[in-house]
């Protein structure tokens, strides 16, 4: 039987289970993904708990971690977020993290990341999994 | 961020492919109706489909309020419950039905509500509500969504899809007996009062005595009797009718206000075209030199007029008068001609001509079966003008005046193509004779015997081939190298055989006994 691989065409995207199944916590690296003065307000309050938080343009509400919500809501426009100094790995988890997990492509991601499409496919189409990130598969 | 268009509704009208599928409904012709009995007088097309344009506008608006009637804007501030249902302007006015409520989690934000949206394309999806902190769409007026202060009017609608409206329009008007067209407008047959025989009988009577006329409609009531109660533009409306339905009459005007003539005292030739007008045209097409197409293009030949191609308003022209014409007293009303004279599709019309410098007018008719000006042979005669002669047609500041000139001369004899008919056949000589103007020195023809002329005509029906082989060894022979110039060739046809200038050079061409020397010039061949 002939194995399926990746190509700059397949979507990617953060398999949750992948978490659960290897035994992390994603809360963890969302954690590690706040700035230090964030991750002070963040003191003492649950890093687990998914809250309803409202969106400002539409009053969607998303339950979501105080975590997530924070970096979606602080830093979605800040250019050190992702940049070019992050890790491969780093930058597309980042990346998941502010578009709600929307699966994109090596192609679409590397106009996100300012890295080579086959460079992304290279480090997250192979055997080793980095922060969750998966092709999807059909 | 959210993208403005995300906020805009989606209106049909706007689009060019709502214009351009259009058909008139039933609900279309009601309002046009009660447009034309409210307006109570025959409206033009153009304004028939401005109206009709704004009808479908406020349709759509009123439309998608009814849409809506039964949803409530949403706004995070308010209170729902389930089975209500919802339209979302931030989300591209989608609509769906609440179908849960629970309470919201978020102890920074106090106390709200969460609603679960089952939107109409099947998603699912949750929104704040009972929610009391400052928001964007608590602040704003629902309902100004609604507002049509950035779109396209209906004025501009018709200037962009205005054309195309009127098309459609007019062939549904056509096929509904509700509406008559009267001229360029349209009325409801209801509202006509009876015109019968016995009224038009009388009309005919009122505009004898006016020698024929032209009346205005007005003018022609007075006589008339119609029923008082009727308001007098129905009477007008339905006295015009009546008299556009009759052959007896021929609207003349050159304005918007209708004008009548008796058709029988208008001049013969202008009810029927002069027997030296009238060309038969072959049916076959022969590819013709570019240089030839040009030159037919040049010599403008009524004949050829295209009435689909726009002409440019000029303030003068300059016509060459050929022999048919000189012969009928008429000028073609040509591409050049029609730049100076008012636009008209009437039958007939009668205007005046003023001579520019003895100022002396006269009446001549435009006369559009054949495209001639009719009323001129006086005038050539008074002026001595020979077929070639320069004729000028210029605007003057009354829209039915035109003033009319040649380009005079002090008169001196000179050798000129005489035209002649000798043992049946066309003779052509040089000869002296006084020339009082200028003219075309390729495409003047003096006729001292115009009847020898018609008789020629008249004892054989020449086709352009025949003519061309008659007339062309008789041009030749008056030139030491034998050549001729198609300009030359179409004017000496024309004094036998009314011929346009396209056909005159095919019969050239395809005849294959002549060849081109350049310059429009042409030989006999050597077979």
């Amino acid at each position: 039987m002939k194995l399926l691989r990746p190509t700059e065409n397949t979507p990617f995207h953060i398999d949750y289970s992948w978490f659960e199944k290897n035994g992390q916590d994603v809360n963890v690296l969302i954690y590690k993904c706040l700035t230090p003065e964030q991750q002070e307000r963040l003191a003492g309050l649950p890093t687990d708990e998914a809250l309803d938080f409202v969106d400002e343009a539409t009053g969607e509400v998303r339950r979501v971690t105080r975590a997530m919500q924070m970096i979606r809501a602080e830093r979605a426009n800040d250019a050190t977020f992702i940049s070019p100094r992050l890790p491969l790995a780093e930058s597309v988890f980042r990346v998941f993290l502010l578009n709600d997990n929307q699966p994109l492509t090596p192609v679409e991601l590397a106009a996100r990341i300012g890295r080579k499409p086959s460079e992304i496919l290279a480090q997250l189409g192979g055997r080793t999994v980095y922060n969750g990130v998966r092709p999807i598969m059909n | 961020m959210e993208k403005v268009l995300d906020r805009v509704i989606h209106r049909p009208t706007q689009t060019a492919d709502y214009w351009s599928a259009l058909t008139i409904t039933a609900d279309d012709a009601d309002f046009l109706y009660g447009f034309i009995l409210e307006a109570g007088k025959p409206q033009r097309l153009a304004d028939l489909a401005r109206a009709l344009i704004g009808y479908r506008v406020n349709q759509e608006n009123a439309a998608l309020r009814r849409q809506w009637s039964d949803h409530t804007v949403y706004q995070p501030k308010k209170r729902y419950a389930v089975g209500d249902r919802l339209v979302f302007p931030a989300l591209k006015f989608a609509s769906g039905q609440v179908v849960e409520v629970r309470p919201g989690n978020n102890p920074d934000l106090g106390e709200f509500e969460v609603i679960a949206v089952q939107f109409d394309d099947g998603r699912r999806r949750e929104f704040a509500a009972n929610y009391h902190r400052s928001h964007r769409l608590n602040d704003e007026d629902a309902t100004a969504q609604f507002d049509t202060a950035s779109l396209q009017s209906p004025e501009a609608l018709y200037e962009a899809y205005g054309q195309h409206v009127v098309a459609v329009l007019e062939k549904a008007l056509e096929s509904n007996r509700e509406f008559i067209r009267i001229g360029d407008e349209w009325f409801l047959r209801a509202l006509m009062t009876e015109v019968n025989i016995g009224h038009l009988n009388l009309a005919e009577a009122v505009l004898d005595m006016a020698n024929g006329g032209p009346l205005t409609t007005d003018v022609i009531l007075r006589d008339l009797g119609l029923p008082p109660d009727v308001g007098t533009h129905v009477q007008e409306v339905s006295l015009n009718n009546a008299l556009a339905a009759d052959p007896r009459f021929d609207e003349v005007s050159l304005n918007d206000t209708p004008a009548w003539f008796l058709r029988r005292l208008e001049p013969a030739e202008a009810r029927e075209m002069p027997e030296v007008l009238r060309a038969e045209r072959p049916s076959g097409r022969v590819a013709l030199s570019p240089e030839l197409v040009a030159l037919a293009y040049e010599l403008d030949d009524e004949l050829e007029f295209d009435e689909t191609a726009p002409v440019s308003p000029a303030q003068s022209a300059t016509l060459i008068l050929t022999y048919p014409h000189r012969r009928a007293g008429t000028l073609g009303w040509s591409r050049a001609a029609a730049s100076v004279l008012p636009q008209s599709r009437k039958p007939r019309i009668p205007m005046r001509f003023k001579d520019r410098v003895t100022q002396k007018e006269m009446t001549v008719w435009l006369v559009r079966e054949g495209r001639y000006i009719w009323g001129l042979g006086d005038w050539f005669k008074a002026n001595d003008l020979p077929a070639g002669a320069y004729i000028q047609l210029t605007r003057s500041d009354a829209e039915n005046i035109v003033w009319i000139d040649y380009r005079r001369r002090r008169p001196k004899r000179e050798w000129v193509h005489v035209a002649s008919a000798r043992d049946g056949r066309l003779c052509l000589e040089t000869a002296q004779r006084a020339v009082a103007c200028e003219v075309d020195e390729l495409m003047s023809v003096f006729v001292d015997d115009p009847r020898a002329l018609d008789a020629l005509r008249a004892e054989r029906r020449r086709d352009t081939m025949q003519a061309v082989r008659e007339a062309f060894p008789e041009i030749a022979k008056l030139s030491p190298q034998g050549n001729v110039h198609a300009r030359t060739l179409y004017a000496v046809v024309n004094t036998i055989t009314r011929s346009a200038p396209t056909d005159v050079f095919a019969a050239l061409t395809a005849s294959g006994a002549y060849v081109s020397v350049g310059d429009n010039y042409w030989h006999l061949g050597e077979r």
